[in-house]
């Protein structure tokens, strides 16, 4: 069985607050944190970063790692990685082939570039998770990282998503258990194509000829923007979220009762309070997206690494991880800790 | 109808690609000062998105495997070109096929479909799901069409252009197959890997996370920035120095010798120097001499034209990214 050996992640230091962010859009503080619970978020994008900017790679090789280290193994002992992005440094071949020459001097590794939105992490354990168990491998490293804020458009008509995402990385490093440790004892995988329009970024699209062209940058909203109906959003993450925690469970044999931490995806706090509401146990969850934002396929990772430092989770707790996104595509995982 | 099989076979059947009646070909631009690419007729695909073309590969491979669509328990799908950004082409064909299960989307270029489909044996081995559908579909001749509207075409974005082509094709992976169905295959192994150390000689660089302050911009469309560059002296050097000899070393692990191999090329050669490498020279079935290079969608496009053999899938990507698969003939 794959258990998690060890978790990191990694954010950009710069601190984006809601007050600076009236600087470029019609918004404030107080409308930001009543829709969403975010106070701030960290930025990479030029103009934010005081550090330099940090690429989504830098991002991933940083909390890769800060989970190496954690799991008290050598980049060297690495056997494969599962990369879950929607934001890569290259359109192709991606940000996966950046991060193996990263790691190239110790030695060719498999890079695997999963592309499943707020989902992505939690579809990227599932393949990490299936090499282990198949014993393909012995150490599997899997990182979510997303550079959001250079795809935000900085203006009032940017501002239903630009004031939501963050960057950020989170990863963990995987290894096989013996029979009697814990380790990830459910993985289940959802998805409902039928509301692909409901939250994306349509260009560079190749549904019909020339993927990007000078026009897609016409009008308020380019193409290249993010859009979201977040009233439907909302409504099924709520939904989704404590269904697939349920389903995962009862796969398992498993009850609410027996779950001690669960860590959501951060979209909006709002969400995450309705899915602790539905289960009844709001106190068992894990939220920092006031302090980050929604870092996407990070955030999940990224908040629990960060509750890990904090001591919030403890050997032999029942943790679960559970996610919903673009797609739709959600999931969740379930892991004796 | 099924035959009972051990826990730790897995099955690949019904290789099929997509209608061939909706493709088009296209003489490719020519390229006088090198010979790269070969006066291909490039397959594209006008009339269709990624995700309709997914379609028609998926549903050809349901009826060769014999597997209903309602046991399909999960999706798998390999592009480097989606419908639109995000979501991927995954989430659209699953609504096509009126499927709801979970669907995975991988980015691995024309490793897509080696990748994919270990990813399915290692779930179909774990008890993840027990039939996969496996989609590889690359709309990459629409990376292009701005030079028309004026944005500045450079060498080496002509060069990608020439090459590059639309295709797409899907397989069932299971625990179980239908013996009384031809084509059967049983997984044996695969393989990826990859430096990353040469993905310049062949890349597209925007839209980028890391470009700052804004990832793409109307004046980078204009200047051509968006367009895919391929340098194939360069790529050629860098398969050599780290791929080439790992397909040699792969194929003395295999355990079984594959007679016949599957390769896909970028440009002219590639998939020769693999063949010549495997000892397959003569067992070697590449389409990009007839379709072009079609990235994810290449290995099992040319599959679905052959059967009965021990078959080596291996194929080099843009990365250098590189990856084998090896299957054998089962059943009827």
């Amino acid at each position: 069985m794959a258990r998690v050996l060890g978790t990191g992640h990694a954010v950009p230091r710069h601190v984006v607050t809601n007050a600076d962010l009236t600087a470029f859009m019609e918004t404030s503080d107080e409308w930001i944190q009543q829709r969403s619970g975010i106070r701030e978020r960290r930025w990479s994008r030029q103009g934010f970063a005081t550090q330099g900017e940090a690429r989504n790679v830098d991002l991933a090789l940083e909390a890769l790692h800060m989970a190496l280290s954690s799991a008290k193994i050598d980049s060297s002992a690495l056997d494969a990685v599962v990369y879950a992005t929607i934001t890569p440094d290259e359109e192709f071949p991606g940000s996966g082939v950046l991060l193996q020459e990263l790691l190239a001097p110790a030695k060719a590794v498999p890079v695997f570039e999963v592309r499943n939105h707020c989902a992505g992490f939690i579809y990227a354990l599932a393949v990490a998770r299936a090499y282990i168990d198949s014993g393909t491998y012995k150490h599997v490293a899997v990182i979510g990282c997303e550079l959001q804020s250079t795809g935000l458009l900085l203006s009032s008509a940017g501002r239903g998503t630009a004031v939501l995402f963050g960057d950020g990385a989170g990863a963990f490093v995987l290894g096989a258990s013996t029979f009697d440790q814990p380790g990830i004892i459910g993985i289940e995988l959802c998805s409902d194509g039928a509301f692909a329009d409901k939250l994306g970024v349509d260009a560079p699209g190749f549904a019909r000829a020339c993927a990007l062209q000078a026009s897609h940058f016409d009008g308020e909203q380019p193409l290249t923007a993010p859009r979201m109906e977040g009233q439907l959003v909302f409504k099924m993450a709520s939904q989704k979220m404590p269904e697939v925690i349920r389903k995962v469970l009862q796969k398992c044999g498993l009850g609410l009762e027996n779950l001690d931490v669960i860590v959501p995806h951060q979209a909006n706090q709002r969400i995450i309070e309705m899915v602790g509401r539905d289960l009844g146990c709001p106190e068992k969850i894990i939220s920092n997206i006031a302090r980050y934002g929604n870092t996407t396929a990070a955030s999940i990772p990224l908040a629990l690494s960060e509750a890990v430092t904090q001591g919030k989770i403890q050997h032999g707790q029942l943790v679960c991880l559970v996610s919903f996104g673009a797609g739709f595509s959600w999931g969740a995982a379930l892991i004796r800790w | 109808m099924s035959a009972e099989i051990g826990a730790a076979d897995v099955f690949v059947s019904g290789i099929s690609r997509a209608d061939s009646a909706c493709f088009k070909a296209r003489q490719a631009s020519s390229i006088p000062a090198t010979s790269f690419a070969p006066a291909v007729l490039q397959q594209l695909l006008p009339e269709l998105s990624p995700s309709e073309a997914a379609e028609s590969a998926s549903r050809n491979a349901l009826a060769k495997s014999g597997f209903e669509l309602g046991q399909v328990q999960f999706v798998i799908s390999a592009t480097q070109t989606p419908d639109f950004n995000n979501p991927g082409l995954v989430s659209r064909l699953l609504h096509r096929l009126g499927l709801n299960v979970g669907g995975l989307e991988i980015r691995q270029g024309a490793c897509g479909a080696v990748a994919a489909l270990e990813i399915s044996a290692r779930f179909v081995q774990t008890g993840q799901a027990d039939v996969i559908l496996v989609v590889a579909a690359d709309m990459l001749s629409r990376y292009f069409g701005a030079e028309e509207q004026g944005a500045v075409l450079s060498d080496s974005a002509a060069i990608a252009r020439s090459v590059m082509a639309d295709g797409a094709a899907a397989f069932v992976v299971s625990r179980q197959a239908i013996n009384s169905k031809q084509g059967v295959l049983r997984y044996i192994d695969s393989g990826i890997s990859g430096y990353g150390q040469g993905f310049r000689d062949f890349h597209c660089h925007l839209p980028s996370a890391s470009r700052f302050p804004q990832r793409i911009t109307r004046e980078d469309v204009q200047q051509g920035l968006h367009f895919p560059v391929l340098n194939p002296l360069a790529l050629l050097q860098s398969l050599d120095q780290r791929v080439f000899a790992d397909y040699r070393n792969k194929r003395l692990a295999f355990g079984c010798t594959p007679t016949q191999l599957v390769s896909h090329s970028i440009v002219n050669g590639i998939a020769e120097r693999i063949a010549q490498l495997c000892d397959l020279k003569d067992a070697c079935l590449d389409c990009f001499p007839d379709v072009g290079f079609i990235g994810s969608a290449g290995i099992p496009w040319a599959m679905s034209q052959i059967s009965g053999a021990t078959t080596l899938w291996a194929v080099a990507s843009s990365g250098p990214q590189w990856g084998w698969a090896v299957l054998e003939p089962w059943g009827a």
